[in-house]
């Protein structure tokens, strides 16, 4: 069953139209990657989906339930998704382990001690359990956005939303953040990722769709994707990402 | 020259100094800090009423802040102290109270002007603090599942708050020196019994040099204080 379902959403930005019709469901445990050239409306789609961005029309149904109806508890539903941002968003002022208790401890009213041993466990599986202490502003990018993973994780979603993670990397830092994203989608975790990362689609995904210009052009495996594309626009993007 | 032959420091120190550190200084810090605490409260209320999405509030607080910052404080100084009562005294007759009358303290007075007049600087600070952080903030607190509310003033506050207290000092050093105003209010402050001082003994060059190194021994360490701050957390800040 699909825990996210998207049906003939829209959102503009006054008169500009960035997503004009895109129907995309994601099953549970299901690792899909979003591509695209930019301006595609891949990241307005993804923010979109924890209501970031408010779609101009459309359904997204989650559960069972349509979140873009009046009254939905909208808070409590973006506790049960993470999201990872392009540029991590961490919180100067605490140290690594408050950026990942501060949620749980307020809005799960989690005791300290076990936020903190949960955060811990968290910060082991990103591989900085020895960065607890220190402030983000100390750590590099790569490292950041592990944090932020691990923020995210703090919350127990079900499912978690990357918006280009690795996009204000330095290229030797993106494999760490890769792999942590890696292992979460072989623990199971479902996941919408939009990246430019064409490695990471083709052996991590489930499902990889190419987005132009406010829909979606093709929705497939990875294998069909990169070996056997259908579309036309689809070929020509990945000839130009893939050859250079 | 006689008037060189006359200085008098001697005395004017050993009597005007006690006085000046007395109950001078007592008012002078109650005004201060009294005065500061309810600026930076009444700053952040304005601020949080210019950035809120209601109009009719942005409209309000906007006409205040023209009204404030486009009269002296000295004005508003004498204007709390010695209309205030009177307006109040006038509502209070039309409300049917005829023989109802207030008297203003001074330091009640000045604490009020100051913290109005500070406030309203203080809240354009506050404002554009708070604009600059970056939304990348907001948007991680939201993407939480923290309200905007919660998001405002559990991530953005205290990041604007930090980013703040540099320019908080320059206003606190310069709100000490402004307490003098409040000599025209008759509040016994340094400059008032300074004066007060020269009327008896007319040891006017004394006095008033006396006055102006007292200014000086407060506010220089300050100074300092507060250049100690502003490095110590832009040093932190990345």
């Amino acid at each position: 069953m699909a825990l996210l379902e998207v049906k003939g959403l829209q959102k503009n930005f006054g008169e500009l139209k960035v997503l004009k019709d895109v129907n995309i469901s994601i099953d549970e445990g299901e690792v899909l990657v979003l591509i695209g050239p930019s301006g595609s409306g891949k990241s307005t789609f993804l923010r979109c989906l924890n209501l970031l961005e408010t779609p101009t029309d459309g359904e997204i149904i989650y559960d069972g339930t349509n979140i873009l109806k009046k009254k939905f508890n909208v808070m409590k539903y973006r506790q049960s998704v993470g999201m990872c941002f392009q540029r991590f968003n961490l919180f100067p002022f605490m140290t690594v382990l408050d950026n990942v208790t501060y949620a749980p401890i307020r809005l799960k009213k989690k005791k300290k001690i076990d936020a903190e041993k949960h955060a811990m466990e968290l910060l082991k599986k990103v591989g900085l359990a020895d960065k607890a202490k220190v402030y983000p502003d100390t750590l590099s990018g790569g490292q950041q956005q592990r944090v932020a993973i691990a923020r995210a994780l703090a919350m127990e979603p079900r499912i978690m939303l990357f918006d280009e993670p690795t996009s204000a990397l330095d290229p030797e830092l993106v494999g760490e953040v890769l792999n942590v994203m890696r292992e979460l989608a072989d623990e199971g975790m479902t996941m919408a990722v939009v990246t430019h990362e064409m490695g990471f689609a083709r052996d991590v995904a489930d499902r990889v769709i190419f987005m132009e210009g406010g829909y979606v052009v093709e929705n497939s495996t990875p294998e069909e994707m990169f070996t056997n594309p259908k579309n036309e626009r689809t070929k020509e993007f990945l000839s130009r990402v893939l050859n250079n | 020259m006689e008037v060189l032959e006359n200085l008098n420091f001697q005395k004017a120190i050993a009597e005007l100094l006690p006085k000046l550190f007395g109950d001078a200084f007592r008012i002078v810090l109650t005004v201060t800090i009294l005065g500061f605490i309810l600026a930076i409260v009444f700053g952040f209320i304005l601020a949080l009423g210019r950035l809120s999405k209601n109009r009719a509030l942005n409209g309000v607080v906007v006409v205040f802040q023209e009204i404030i910052r486009g009269t002296p404080l000295l004005v508003q100084l004498v204007y709390i102290y010695y209309v205030i009562p009177l307006l109040i005294e006038l509502g209070a007759y039309f409300l049917g109270i005829p023989d109802f009358s207030i008297t203003m303290s001074t330091v009640v007075a000045g604490t009020a002007g100051l913290a109005i007049n500070y406030g309203t600087y203080i809240s354009e600070v506050i404002r554009s603090a708070i604009i600059s952080i970056d939304k990348g903030q907001t948007e991680a607190a939201l993407a939480l599942g923290f309200s905007p509310r919660a998001a405002m003033f559990g991530i953005v506050i205290p990041q604007a708050f930090r980013n703040s207290i540099p320019v908080f000092g320059n206003y606190l050093v310069m709100m000490v020196k402004d307490t003098s105003l409040l000599a025209y209010i008759t509040a016994q402050e340094f400059l008032m019994t300074t004066k007060a001082y020269t009327a008896q003994t007319f040891l006017t060059i004394e006095s008033y040099t006396i006055l102006a190194c007292v200014y000086l021994v407060i506010c220089i360490p300050m100074s300092f204080v507060v250049k100690f701050v502003e490095s110590k957390l832009s040093r932190a800040r990345r």
